[in-house]
C-alpha cells in the first residue's frame, strides 16, 4: 500500500495549540528585568519519522526495566525475600513435618502421565500401574499434607535411611528436606487403597524428600 | 557510529537537555518554579513510593494468585488455566521470575516497571495531543502522585499493563503520519487486548483520532484489523508455552470457554463488586494488597488522590455536554472558541472518547462481576485531561494552579502510607480510608 500523506489544505504537523497572535515587536528589556517567560508551547516538529516518539517510548520501557532490575539485583532484594518464599519454589528446599501411619506406604498414591526429573506417580491418569514391575520408592511420588497443612507431592520418604528400622504402630511424624523440582496440576490423588482418584484443583508442589528423621 | 560517537552524542544531547532546562527555570516566573518544583517531587516521590518495599508481603496477596503462580507454570511448562483472560499478562509477569525467581520480587517485577512507564506514556500523550510540553510534565506527576496507579503498580495485576498498552496504543495512532504508524498502533491495541479483553475498546478512540485529527487517510483505519490477528497469534503462542493444543480451532475453543466462564461470573455476588457508576465517585475502592503482622497492618489501597478525582471526572464528562451545549444555540457558540481552540477541542473529544469506550463493556454487560479496578483505563484518559486543562489554566491564572499542586501534594503526603504499604495501625488506617466501603 502506498504511503499516504496529509491531504492538501490540511497540515502534515499537529496543529500548534494557542498559538499565540503575534504580539507587536516587544521594548528591549533592560538588563535588571527578569527574562520574560516563554509560552510552553512546542514547536511545530521538525521530527519526519513518526516512529521516533514509539521508539523513545520503547527504549525507555526498557531503560525503566534495566534500572529497576539493577537496584534490585545491586541491593540483593529479591534474594532477600526468595527465604520468605518458604522454599516453595522450583530449585528451592524446605524442611517439612508430616504426620504418618504406617501404612500410608500403601496408602498415599497418585495418578499422572507426567514425569520430572525422573519422578512420577505410582499410577498412570488413566489409573494403569506406571510400571507393571513396580516403582522405586525413590522415584515415586506420593501424596502428603505437611503440618500446616501444604499438599504436596514426594518421592523418597519410605526409603529415606533415617525410616529403615521399624516404624511405630501409631501416628509419628516425619521431618524431611523437600526439594521441589516442580508443580503438578494434572494429577489425581488417593488415600487409601480402597479409595478413588479425585484430581486437584490447584497446582501441588512436587519433588525428592530426602533425610528423613522421625524427631524424638 | 563508533561507540566514542554514541558517547560523545549522548553527552552532548544531555548537555543540551540541561542548558534547555537551565534556559526555561530562568524564564519562569516565582509561582511557575514553586510549581515546578513541586511537580517534581510528585514524580520523585510517586517512583519512590512505587518501588519501596515492593517484596512485601512475600506471598500472593488478593488476586495475585492469578497471575504470579500462572507464570511460575508457564515457566516450568505445567498446564495451566488459572484465570479467564488471555496470556499476554502472565508471559510478561514471567519475564521478572526469569530475572529473580519465584518469590515476590520476582512476580511483582514487570508489573512495576510497567507502572513505571505508565508515568512516561501519560507524559508523551499528553505531550502530543495538547502539544505542550507543560501539559505533559503535569500529566507525569499527577499519574505518579496519584493512588489508583501507585497501588496498582506494586501489585502482580495485569491491569496496569493494559493501562500502559491502552495508553501506549492511543500515543502511537496521534503519532501516526502514515499507515505504517497505524499499523503499529493497531498491533499495540492487539497487544493490550492480549492483556485483557476491555483493550479491544481502544479501537473506539483510535479511529476518532484518525477521523478528527485527519493525519492520516481515513482508510488506514483497516489496518487496525491487525490487531485480532496479534491477538490470535498471541494466544496461539500462550498456550502453546502452557502445554496446550494451539492451534486455531484450540484457540477458539479457549476464547469461547473462558467468554462463557466470565459471562458466568457476571450472576454471582461479589462484597468487592460495585457498577460501574460510583467509580467517577470513589465510592468503593479497593485494598488490592493487606498484611498484617502483629497489631499493624500494610495497605496498598486503590483510592485515587481525590485532589485529582473528582476534578478529573468533572471535566471528561462536562467539557464535552459543555461543548454539545455551547453549539446547541447560535447565541452561546461564541463562548467555546473564547476558552478553546481546534487542536485543544480535538484532543477534548478524542480524551472523553476514550474514558467513554472504555467504560461501555461495564456498562452494557458484566452484570456482578464488575470492580473498581476497571476503572483504571478510563481513569488514565481523564487524568490526561485534567493535565491538559491545568496547563491551560496555569497561563491565566498561575497561583491558583499552584494551589491546586500544592494541595494534591498534601494530599498525596497523607495518603501515601495507604498506597505504599507503611506499617499502620488500625487507627492511622482508619484515619486515611475514612469511608467504610474504602476500608477491606
Amino acid at each position: 500500500m502506498p504511503e499516504t500523506h496529509a491531504s492538501a489544505g490540511e497540515s502534515p504537523q499537529p496543529q500548534v495549540a494557542d498559538s499565540p497572535t503575534p504580539p507587536e515587536a516587544p521594548p528591549a528589556p533592560l538588563p535588571s528585568e527578569p527574562p520574560v517567560q516563554q509560552p510552553d508551547v512546542l514547536p511545530p516538529s521538525k521530527v519526519t519519522g513518526e516512529f521516533n516518539v514509539l521508539c523513545y517510548t520503547l527504549l525507555s520501557l526498557f531503560v525503566v526495566s534495566f534500572s529497576v532490575w539493577l537496584i534490585f539485583a545491586w541491593t540483593g532484594y529479591g534474594k532477600r525475600y526468595a527465604p520468605h518464599a518458604d522454599g516453595w519454589y522450583m530449585g528451592g528446599t524446605r524442611t517439612v513435618e508430616v504426620t504418618l501411619v504406617r501404612d500410608d506406604a500403601q496408602n498415599l498414591t497418585c495418578a499422572s502421565d507426567l514425569v520430572l526429573e525422573g519422578l512420577h506417580c505410582g499410577y498412570r491418569a488413566n489409573q494403569e500401574p506406571f510400571d507393571p514391575n513396580g516403582t522405586e520408592d525413590r522415584l515415586q511420588l506420593r501424596p502428603y499434607n505437611t503440618a500446616d497443612s501444604v499438599l504436596f507431592l514426594g518421592a523418597g520418604l519410605w526409603s529415606s535411611p533415617g525410616l529403615s528400622g521399624s516404624l511405630p504402630k501409631e501416628r509419628f511424624t516425619v521431618v524431611c528436606n523437600f526439594r521441589m523440582v516442580s508443580a503438578i496440576k494434572s494429577v489425581s490423588l488417593r488415600w487409601s487403597p480402597t479409595g478413588s482418584f479425585g484430581p486437584v484443583k490447584d497446582a501441588v508442589p512436587a519433588g525428592l524428600l530426602s533425610d528423613c528423621v522421625i524427631p524424638q | 557510529m563508533t561507540p566514542a560517537k554514541m558517547v560523545r552524542g549522548a553527552v552532548e544531547t544531555g548537555k543540551g537537555a540541561w542548558q534547555d532546562a537551565v534556559d526555561r527555570w530562568g524564564a519562569m516566573e516565582r509561582t511557575a518554579r514553586a510549581t515546578t518544583v513541586l511537580l517534581a517531587c510528585m514524580i520523585v516521590g510517586g517512583v519512590i513510593l512505587r518501588i519501596q518495599g515492593i517484596g512485601f508481603p512475600p506471598r500472593n496477596t488478593f488476586d495475585e494468585q492469578f497471575y504470579g503462580p500462572t507464570a511460575h507454570h508457564i515457566l516450568l511448562g505445567v498446564p495451566d488455566l488459572h484465570d479467564y483472560h488471555p496470556p499476554l499478562g502472565k508471559l510478561l509477569g514471567a519475564i521478572g521470575l526469569i530475572l529473580f525467581g519465584y518469590n515476590s520480587v520476582g512476580w511483582r517485577f514487570m508489573y512495576l516497571c510497567f507502572g513505571l512507564q505508565t508515568i512516561i506514556i501519560a507524559f508523551w500523550l499528553t505531550r502530543q495531543l495538547f502539544q505542550n510540553r507543560r501539559a505533559a510534565w503535569f500529566a507525569a506527576a499527577f499519574v505518579a502522585a496519584d493512588g489508583f496507579f501507585i497501588a496498582h503498580s506494586r501489585t502482580a495485576f495485569i491491569d496496569i499493563m493494559l493501562v500502559c498498552l491502552i495508553l501506549w496504543s492511543v500515543l502511537a495512532v496521534v503519532t501516526a503520519r502514515t499507515w505504517r504508524g497505524i499499523a503499529v498502533a493497531g498491533i499495540l491495541i492487539g497487544i493490550a487486548t492480549s492483556i485483557k479483553w476491555s483493550a479491544a475498546q481502544t479501537l473506539v478512540p483510535a479511529v476518532v483520532v484518525v477521523l478528527l485529527f485527519r493525519r492520516v487517510r481515513w482508510y488506514t483505519i483497516f489496518w487496525f484489523g491487525l490487531s485480532p490477528i496479534v491477538h490470535i497469534l498471541i494466544w496461539m503462542a500462550g498456550l502453546h508455552l502452557m502445554g496446550h493444543d494451539s492451534d486455531p480451532l484450540a484457540v477458539w475453543n479457549v476464547i469461547l470457554s473462558s467468554m462463557t466462564s466470565l459471562s458466568d461470573l457476571g450472576r454471582y455476588d461479589n462484597p468487592l463488586a460495585s457498577p460501574w457508576y460510583s467509580w467517577p465517585a470513589l465510592y468503593h475502592p479497593i485494598v488490592v494488597k493487606l498484611s498484617s503482622s502483629g497489631t499493624t497492618s500494610r495497605y496498598a489501597s486503590s483510592a485515587g488522590n481525590v485532589v485529582f478525582w473528582f476534578p478529573a471526572a468533572l471535566l471528561v464528562i462536562g467539557l464535552p455536554l459543555a461543548r454539545g451545549l455551547t453549539a446547541w444555540r447560535a447565541s452561546w457558540r461564541k463562548y467555546w472558541p473564547a476558552f478553546f481552540d481546534a487542536s485543544f477541542t480535538k484532543a477534548v473529544l478524542v480524551l472523553a472518547t476514550g474514558w467513554a469506550a472504555l467504560l461501555t463493556l461495564f456498562v452494557v454487560s458484566m452484570g456482578k462481576h464488575s470492580f473498581f479496578y476497571h476503572y483504571l483505563p478510563p481513569y488514565a484518559f481523564a487524568i490526561v485531561l485534567l493535565a491538559g486543562v491545568t496547563a491551560k489554566l496555569e497561563r491565566r491564572w498561575p497561583r491558583a494552579v499552584l494551589v491546586f499542586v500544592a494541595l494534591s501534594v498534601l494530599y498525596a503526603i497523607y495518603f501515601a502510607p495507604a498506597w505504599g504499604e507503611f506499617s499502620l495501625t488500625l487507627k492511622e488506617a482508619n484515619r486515611r480510608l475514612i469511608f467504610l466501603p474504602w476500608r477491606p
